[in-house]
C-alpha cells in the first residue's frame, strides 16, 4: 500500500500541464538538441515521433523535460509537439505531458540565447537569458499580435486571452484554454453576452485595476456607448470611481 | 485480452468493461454510494471514519477510489496506473489488452453554482447607499468547502508541515498554514481565484426575497441558513444551552467541549449550498471594496456572543505570517502562538 501511495504521490510531481512546463523551465540550467534539422521545416519522416530537445533541471536528477514532435503527414497524422518530464523514454511515456496538437510545418531555431519554434499557427519561445538561473517563456500565436503586446498596463503577469468586438465576435483566436493559470473578464466591448478576458490573478477594484462587474444588463448605457466616466457597470474599491484608460476597458481610479 | 471472440460473448464482455468503468466513475463522483465504507467492508486507513467526515469528504477523493481499487475485484478491467495532477484531477489507464484507454476523471466534486441574482456587499446598510451586484447570464462556481489539508499535499506535499504531514486522520481538515500569496497560487493553479468579499456574502447572507431574484433592493439575512436571526443561538439575547445542531451549523468556541468539530463539516451548509461559513476556522478573502477587511473571523477561537461572528465584519490579515501581530485585532492577551486561517477559491466559467 505505502509503494502504491509513494508511486501515486511522486507522479503528481511531474510537469504535466503549462504551469507545470513553465516550472521546470524556470528552474533548468542546461539542454541538449536532438534534432538536426534546424532552421527548416521538420517535415521527414511521415507520421514519426521525433525527440527535438531535452532540457534538465539542477534538482530533478535523472529526470527530464522533453520536447517530442509527430511529424504531420498530409491530412492523415496531425502534427504534434509535447513536453513530457520522465526518467525514462520520451516518446513511450508521450501521453503523459502536455500537449499542442495541429502543428504544421514546425521549424526550429536555436540561437546562444533564444530557442524558437514556429508553426502554422504561432511560435513558442524560450529566452535563454542566463543559462544557468533564467529563462523567458511565452506561446505567441500569429494570428493576432503576441501575448506579450497584449500585457495590459495593470499587471505585468496578465495577459489578453480573448478579445470581443463590439458585435460578439471573437477577434482572432480564444486562447484562454492555453492560460496557465485562472482567467479574468475585463469591461471594455458593448457586447452583453461576452466580455475580454485575461489570464492571470483578479485583482478588479483596486486603483488601476480594472473595475469588478456589477451586471451587464443590455439597458446600461455602457453597452450604447461604451467605456465612460463614472459607469456604474463597474464596482470599485470605496473612495474609487470608474474611468476608461485609452483601450477603453473600464479601470478603477 | 478480455473479450472473447464470439460476438454475443464480446458484446457481453463490452458491456460488463462498460459497468466496472462506471464504477470507477461512479465511486469518484458519488464516493461511497454502494455503502461499502460506511459499512465497514472497506478498510481504508488513509481515510477518517465516514462519520466523522461525511460523503462528501470521499467525492472526488483519490484516497477513497485507491481504497475501492484496491479492495474490488475487477474481472474485466486492468487497472495499469492511477495519476493525480495537481488540481485534483485523476487519469486512470486501464489495461485492454491490445490497447490502454485513459480515463479522465475531472476534480469537479465540490464546487456549486452561484445562483443567479442580485446580491448585496456586507450587511443591509440602515442608511447611505447599498452596494448591489448580480450576476445575471455569468456562471460563478464556488467551492463548496475551504480547501483540505490533503488539497495542499496534493498541490505541493512539502508546504505541509511535518506533524499532519503523515497523520492522515487530520487531512480532511481546513489548511489554515499557509500564507496570502501562497493561498492566491494556490487557487491561480487550480485555475481559480481566492475567494472575494462580494461573493462569500452572497452565498452567506440569506436572501429575505429569495423567490424574487431579479428584484432590488436586496434584503439579506446576515445568517447562512435562516431569515430569522433571532431565534439562533449567536444571538446575544439567546438564553437557550448550545445544542448539537447549533455546533454543526456555527462550530464557535464553546461548541469544543461537548460536540465534535467533524459534524461541523459535514451540516454547516448554507443556502446556497456552501459550506462552513460561520463558526469554524477564520478564513481569508480577498475584498475589493475594502481591501484591509481581508479577514471574517467568525471561528472557534471566539464565544457564541462574540461579535466576531457577524456576518459582514472583517479584520485585517496582513497575510505575511500567522503571528499576533500579523492581524489588527489581536492583542498579546489571546494566548494564541500561531492564528489559524482558512480560505477556498472560486472561478469564473
Amino acid at each position: 500500500m505505502i509503494k502504491v501511495f509513494l508511486f501515486l504521490w511522486a507522479s503528481a510531481l511531474y510537469a504535466q500541464t503549462p504551469q507545470e512546463v513553465r516550472h521546470f523551465l524556470a528552474f533548468s540550467n542546461s539542454h541538449k538538441v536532438l534534432e538536426k534539422d534546424i532552421n527548416k521545416v521538420i517535415d521527414r519522416p511521415y507520421g514519426v515521433w521525433k525527440e527535438l530537445i531535452h532540457f534538465y533541471h539542477p534538482e530533478k536528477k535523472g529526470s527530464k523535460l522533453c520536447l517530442v514532435y509527430r511529424v504531420p503527414y498530409k491530412n492523415k497524422v496531425k502534427g504534434e509537439l509535447s513536453f513530457i518530464e520522465t526518467k525514462g523514454d520520451c516518446i513511450e511515456n508521450r501521453d503523459r505531458g502536455w500537449t499542442l496538437e495541429d502543428i504544421q510545418n514546425l521549424k526550429l531555431d536555436i540561437k546562444s540565447n533564444e530557442i524558437k519554434m514556429s508553426y502554422d499557427k504561432g511560435e513558442l519561445v524560450f529566452k535563454l537569458y542566463n543559462r544557468s538561473s533564467s529563462y523567458s517563456w511565452g506561446y505567441h500565436p500569429k494570428s493576432k499580435s503576441s501575448f506579450k503586446k497584449e500585457v495590459p498596463f495593470w499587471d505585468s503577469q496578465s495577459w489578453r486571452c480573448k478579445k470581443v468586438n463590439d458585435k460578439c465576435e471573437v477577434v482572432g483566436q480564444d486562447n484562454c484554454h492555453l492560460c496557465p493559470t485562472a482567467t479574468y473578464t475585463v469591461l471594455r466591448s458593448k457586447c452583453t453576452t461576452d466580455q475580454d478576458r485575461y489570464c492571470g490573478k483578479d485583482q478588479c477594484g483596486l486603483k488601476n485595476y480594472p473595475a469588478c462587474i456589477r451586471h451587464l444588463f443590455a439597458g446600461n448605457e455602457f453597452f450604447r456607448t461604451g467605456c465612460f466616466q463614472k459607469t456604474d457597470i463597474g464596482l470599485c474599491r470605496k473612495g474609487l470611481e470608474t474611468i476608461c484608460d485609452k483601450d477603453k476597458n473600464v479601470i478603477c481610479y | 485480452m478480455k473479450f472473447s471472440d464470439q460476438n454475443n460473448q464480446e458484446t457481453y464482455g463490452l458491456d460488463k468493461y462498460m459497468e466496472e468503468t462506471q464504477k470507477l466513475i461512479r465511486t469518484w463522483r458519488d464516493g461511497d454510494y454502494l455503502g461499502h465504507y460506511i459499512t465497514g467492508r472497506f478498510e481504508c486507513p488513509t481515510i477518517p471514519q465516514l462519520k466523522d467526515v461525511g460523503n462528501s469528504y470521499l467525492r472526488c477523493n483519490k484516497l477513497f477510489l485507491q481504497c475501492f481499487i484496491d479492495q474490488v475485484k475487477f474481472e474485466f478491467i486492468d487497472i495499469e496506473s492511477i495519476e493525480s495532477k495537481k488540481n485534483g484531477d485523476v487519469i486512470i489507464d486501464i489495461d485492454l489488452g491490445q490497447e490502454t484507454k485513459k480515463l479522465v476523471l475531472k476534480n469537479k466534486c465540490n464546487e456549486v453554482k452561484l445562483p443567479e441574482r442580485w446580491y448585496g456587499y456586507g450587511i443591509y446598510p440602515k442608511k447611505g447607499q447599498d452596494i448591489v451586484w448580480n450576476n445575471f447570464d455569468r456562471e460563478i462556481l464556488v467551492d463548496k468547502y475551504q480547501v483540505s489539508i490533503y488539497d495542499i499535499y496534493l498541490w505541493d506535499e512539502s508546504r505541509v508541515p511535518g506533524a499532519i504531514k503523515s497523520d492522515h486522520s487530520k487531512w480532511h481538515l481546513p489548511a489554515t498554514f499557509l500564507l496570502q500569496k501562497d493561498m492566491h497560487n494556490y487557487c491561480l493553479d487550480q485555475g481559480k481565484q481566492v475567494m472575494n468579499t462580494l461573493i462569500f456574502d452572497a452565498v452567506s447572507f440569506y436572501p429575505i426575497n429569495y423567490d424574487r431574484p431579479n428584484k432590488t433592493p436586496v434584503f439579506r439575512a446576515p445568517n447562512p441558513w435562516t431569515i430569522k436571526y433571532r431565534n439562533t443561538f449567536l444571538n446575544p439575547q439567546s438564553t437557550r444551552p448550545l445544542n448539537k445542531n447549533d455546533c454543526a451549523q456555527a462550530y464557535v468556541k464553546e461548541c469544543k467541549k461537548s460536540f465534535m468539530y467533524e459534524d461541523y463539516l459535514k451540516n454547516s451548509v448554507s443556502w446556497s449550498g456552501v459550506f462552513q461559513i460561520l463558526g469554524g476556522e477564520m478564513e481569508y478573502m480577498r475584498n475589493p471594496i475594502k481591501p484591509k477587511k481581508n479577514l471574517f473571523t467568525s471561528s472557534s477561537l471566539f464565544s457564541r456572543f462574540s461579535p466576531f461572528h457577524t456576518s459582514g465584519l472583517r479584520f485585517y490579515w496582513d497575510g505575511l505570517g500567522h503571528g499576533i501581530k500579523n492581524f489588527d485585532f489581536l492583542d498579546d492577551d489571546s494566548n494564541l502562538k500561531t492564528v489559524p486561517v482558512a480560505f477556498r477559491c472560486f472561478r469564473y466559467d
